[in-house]
């Protein structure tokens, strides 16, 4: 089971309410604004600022 | 601005998230403490409140809904086999984790688990048809912030339901029953009275379709197992003495009663014959719908 597509059309960063899309490995979802990757752990995104990484790129 | 008054206003926002931030790190490690119990309480016992709230909302099957601080499924398993489909919110793993075997065990295959916080939420405006939340106000560090927040993620015309515990109206008995509360589950923050409620949601752009409360009996006992607490603890033996204390003229609005007391055969048998107590909790139930 992964993320849901219902999930994955809507969901937005919490910072600055970019749409956030799946990485390549689909562990992640990034905010192409501030770069933050909120990880996603076991199917479950988990959208919370204090649990996502600021990629470099 | 001057600089100085600037720092000061950095420094607030800085204590302030530090507060927010300590308050979540508290409902989840009181959530992880006491999964096992809280979940088997609340997807038994709270299944009547739920019906009752769908009932209120009467969802026509094609929504978008959301349960905000979901916890172990408690609103979103009764919802999801009436819209089109159900994000569950909560902060707390454990709780998800929970949420998504019970939707897999009763086959609710629209079910969205989602890691978040309420007063942050991952969702542009205007996404849902129906937000639900039960209980879980009184476990946030700002109320204000939580129901405009929900406001926000409404559609327009969209309705919000709402089911939570409410404290009396009379200042001194619902600060004496919050603080009761807060010596239980120190992740509680505070609870509303109804009129309070009802006053939030009107100044976010909701307006109320429907009303009502229900008193809720509880047995002492069990009410501070859900929390991971039992005879002897501190915890227990604080909020009995507090309870006890305030049956005369029930200043904390609980309706506390010390129960029958034990027959001699139980006696015999406990280490503890001290009988049970019974409080009140009353819930409240709110629908609204935000404005066009």
């Amino acid at each position: 089971m992964a993320v849901s597509q219902d999930l994955l059309d809507i969901l937005v960063c919490p910072v600055c309410k970019t749409p956030v899309k799946l990485t390549g490995d689909k562990q992640g979802l990034k905010c192409s604004t501030c770069r933050r990757v909120y990880p996603v752990r076991d199917d479950i995104p988990v959208m919370l600022v204090d649990e996502a990484r600021v990629d470099p790129s | 601005m001057t600089a100085r008054g600037q720092n000061i206003g950095q420094q607030r926002q800085g204590q302030q998230k530090q507060d927010d931030q300590k308050q979540m790190d508290l409902v989840r490690d009181r959530f992880t403490r006491t999964a096992a119990a809280f979940a088997d309480f609340a997807l038994v016992d709270r299944v009547a409140e739920a019906e009752h709230l769908l009932n209120l909302i009467a969802p026509s099957g094609n929504e978008r809904a959301l349960d905000v601080a979901c916890g172990p499924g408690t609103l979103a398993r009764t919802f999801a086999k009436h819209v089109a489909w159900i994000a569950g919110l909560d902060l707390t793993p454990a709780m998800l984790e929970r949420a998504r075997k019970d939707a897999i065990a009763n086959h609710l295959d629209n079910f969205r688990p989602l890691r978040g916080n309420a007063l942050a939420m991952p969702f542009p405006d205007a996404t849902f048809d129906i937000v639900v939340t039960s209980y879980s106000i009184h476990h946030l560090p700002d109320a204000v912030a939580a129901i405009r927040e929900i406001a926000r993620i409404l559609k327009p015309g969209g309705k919000f339901g709402l089911l939570d515990m409410v404290v009396p109206e009379d200042a001194s008995r619902a600060a004496a029953c919050n603080h009761i509360e807060w010596v239980r589950d120190p992740s509680h923050t505070r609870a509303l009275p109804l009129s309070e409620f009802e006053s939030l949601l009107n100044s976010c752009g909701l307006r109320i379709l429907a009303r009502g409360t229900e008193d809720h009996p509880r047995s002492l006992d069990v009410w501070m197992r859900t929390a991971g607490w039992k005879r002897g603890d501190a915890v227990y033996e604080d909020v009995r003495r507090l309870l006890e204390a305030s049956i005369p003229g029930d200043t904390a609005g609980f309706r506390p009663k010390i129960l029958a007391p034990p027959s001699p055969k139980e006696i015999a048998a406990a280490s503890d014959a001290r009988p049970d107590m019974e409080l009140l909790h009353t819930a409240a139930f709110l629908v609204a719908q935000k404005q066009q």
